[in-house]
């Protein structure tokens, strides 16, 4: 089996730009949600979420391509594209034409829902006069011929959507991949934006907060949606070596699993959760004890968290399990649904690239119900550190990466 | 050498007198509000199934699909706008979810493995299946479980009449579910794939990709057995072309469904006639016949228009 490493990611959220950006905001506890201003919320319970800067990621998108081409490009696409070129770049690969497709193993639960919004709504007031191309084009593989075309980089494309598991699951599978030498060399990651259609949604759920996003604190209320777009650069060690790369980080385990429980609810004894991580730890032939850091996936809703910790304490066994130091990152950022689990991995990358364990933003008092050790100050130095999300309807990831150290 | 074993295969489509699905349902709790295309997908799944004897833990389940649930979110998003947004039905949202159809066949059959969805383009059904076979080869399961979907629901086809214009009446939309099982098997071929968006917009770029995937594919199958058949998907967005090549050799199935598709097939291949027909791989329902057809019994499918 082939080691798989990470030499180059890069992300966007609504607090910025990669990690210049998000490290002193993770370390202090700074962002939160801002009232949405990208459609009118007049009827809907919740009129908060984490956009991104837009007129920012224009001015970013701007050096590299002309208006006209940004002007056909929905916030989505924008997102991803940013984190796909920016993730290239940090990596040192040619871009442009190179011998073989680059595999791309994204993530979405949406597409180009931000474009194809505008079909719906154009759909239900004149069928014939609706442009097909805002849905046709929403498709994620008209994203990605998008992005190679814009690249000048030929893509392999992968599309995975499984709810808010899917940036987990798209990493997971490009990791299996190289591990198992079916490709020496991949991105991987997740991508999703703030859209009515989605914000209402959840909002029809009653999983959206109209206070604040507290994750495991008695008395939370759910969480509110987050823009996001967040790419890894992975390849096998030898790979990297062969290239002279500079080595981030090391993925070392992979684990999932279906609830099979419910259709929205997760299984309350956590079941599902505790397998993925006990495949995980077995993908990484690691003891649960050996895990610095959890990143939760920590919506902040009753029924998530709940479980979450329940089958924490199950997947690596009560002792560890309310040892271990956890945090949820979504008070910061929000849930981002497709990106979340790519971006919670470059906080985790974050946390072990410049040493701090992110503290959970406002954490006033736990539940009783969730027995963890929640950080709440950023210090510590992990080595080792464990990302899960729970999917909706009950599809789970669990990833283990640690901190590279050249071993003679 | 480990290779890949397919079967069986169950296919549900609109075109099937079966129209009391409801009745064919193994479970109808998780269900009875489920939609069409979700209640085919779990009675295809249910009944390849019936007769597996592998953990329910070891068996993975990756949907596939082009477009997701677009009718379902033409329903919500229209309920939504009839009335106050605080009043929308929350389980037409959920049905609305893009791996819907992955969660109802996980509940309903007690699955509790690897479960993944494939979206966003005609391939995705080649991409779930080189995935299953990715995990069994690497023992992650002991059996897959590949559902591949077509909605056929009337957004789509508004949308895709739009797009085609005159030629629109020329293309049949089904809606259906196709579903069939994937074990380890010493005797039977590997799988191949190769994959590229095409990023040129013109004739060249197309050519140049189907070329270069040719390659990698043949690259692949080196030190391969003589495989059974071959299937390649082709997609295309415009002026943008998306192209899979799977499975290995002598009979080649394009997948794509007008000239524009097939001309870079019809280039590379000396006699397209004999060794490439067209099928039009609407989310991958008529690909999963090709493979079925192709492997099992030796046939390469007409084209269905």
């Amino acid at each position: 089996m082939e080691r798989v490493v990470v030499t180059g990611l890069d992300y966007v959220t609504s607090l910025g730009f990669g990690h210049e950006d998000h490290e002193a905001a993770l370390r202090h506890g700074r962002g939160g949600p801002a009232p949405i201003t990208r459609f009118s919320t007049d009827g809907f319970r919740t009129r908060v979420a984490g956009q991104c800067d837009e007129r920012r990621l224009e001015q970013r998108l701007a050096k590299r391509w002309s208006p006209a081409v940004l002007r056909r490009l929905g916030v989505d696409t924008r997102l991803i594209l940013w984190a796909l070129a920016s993730a290239i770049e940090s990596a040192g690969l040619p871009v442009g034409a190179p011998a073989r497709p680059l595999p791309a193993f994204l993530g979405t639960t949406t597409e180009g829902f931000h474009g194809a919004e505008q079909w719906f709504a154009q759909h239900l007031l004149d069928p014939r006069r609706a442009r097909p191309h805002h849905l046709v084009h929403a498709s994620a593989g008209s994203q990605l011929s998008t992005l190679a075309g814009l690249l000048r980089t030929p893509l392999e494309p992968c599309v995975m959507t499984n709810a808010c598991a899917t940036g987990i699951s798209s990493i997971g599978r490009l990791f299996r991949s190289i591990r198992h030498g079916r490709r020496e060399l991949g991105v991987a990651g997740g991508y999703d934006c703030l859209t009515r259609f989605v914000h209402l949604g959840f909002d029809s759920l009653g999983a959206l907060t109209t206070g604040r996003c507290a994750p495991f604190e008695r008395g939370r209320s759910g969480f509110f949606i987050g823009d996001g777009a967040a790419v890894l650069v992975m390849e096998s060690l030898t790979h990297a070596r062969s290239r002279g790369a500079r080595i981030r980080a090391e993925i070392v385990g992979y684990g999932e699993s279906a609830d099979s429980h419910h259709q929205t609810h997760p299984d309350p004894e956590g079941r599902g959760i505790a397998r993925a991580m006990r495949r995980a730890l077995a993908s990484a032939e690691m003891e649960p004890g050996r895990i610095d850091y959890i990143n939760a996936h920590g919506t902040g809703t009753p029924a998530n968290d709940g479980a979450e910790a329940r089958g924490t304490l199950l997947g690596l066994g009560p002792d560890v399990g309310r040892r271990v130091p956890i945090s949820s990152t979504k008070p910061l950022v929000g849930h981002t649904l497709g990106a979340a689990g790519a971006v919670e991995q470059c906080f985790c990358l974050l946390a072990l690239e410049r040493g701090f364990l992110p503290p959970q933003a406002g954490f006033v008092e736990g539940d009783p119900a969730c027995p963890l050790n929640i950080v709440r100050e950023a210090k510590g130095q992990p080595a080792v550190v464990m990302n899960s999300s729970l999917g909706f309807g009950g599809a789970n990831g669990v990833l283990i990466a640690r901190r590279w150290e050249e071993v003679a | 050498m480990t290779g890949i074993a397919i079967g069986p295969v169950r296919l549900l489509t609109s075109a099937d007198p079966a129209d009391d699905l409801d009745a064919l349902l193994p479970s109808k709790n998780s269900l009875r509000r489920g939609s069409p295309t979700s209640k085919r997908a779990v009675i295809a799944a249910h009944d390849v199934l019936r007769t597996a004897g592998e953990d329910r833990d070891r068996i993975g389940v990756y949907v596939a699909q082009q477009h997701g649930a677009v009718g379902e979110c033409a329903e919500f998003i229209a309920s939504s706008y009839r009335g106050a947004p605080r009043l929308v039905s929350p389980a037409a949202f959920t049905e609305s979810v893009e791996n819907i159809v992955a969660t109802h066949v996980s509940l309903t059959l007690g699955l509790t493995g690897i479960i993944e969805t494939f979206t966003g383009t005609r391939a995705a059904a080649m991409q779930a299946i080189m995935a299953a076979s990715d995990d069994l080869l690497c023992r992650e399961i002991d059996a897959a479980l590949v559902v591949a979907l077509g909605m056929g629901d009337k957004a789509t086809k508004d949308a895709y009449g739009a797009l085609y214009g005159k030629r629109a009446g020329t293309v049949t939309y089904l809606a259906g579910a196709a579903a069939f099982v994937m074990r380890r098997a010493t005797s039977s071929p590997r799988l191949v794939y190769a994959g590229a968006c095409c990023f040129g917009p013109g004739r060249d770029d197309r050519i140049a990709a189907v070329r270069s995937l040719w390659q990698a594919y043949r690259a692949q199958s080196a030190g391969l057995a003589p495989p059974a058949a071959s299937v390649l998907s082709h997609e295309h967005a415009q002026a943008i072309c998306d192209i899979r090549i799977a499975i290995g050799a002598d009979a080649v199935c394009g997948a794509g469904g007008d000239s524009f598709a097939l001309d870079p097939i019809v280039q590379l291949f000396a006699s397209p006639e004999r060794r490439a027909v067209i099928c039009l791989s609407e989310e991958g329902t008529a690909g999963l016949l090709a493979i079925d057809d192709a492997l099992t019994r030796a046939v390469t499918p007409p084209p269905p228009r």
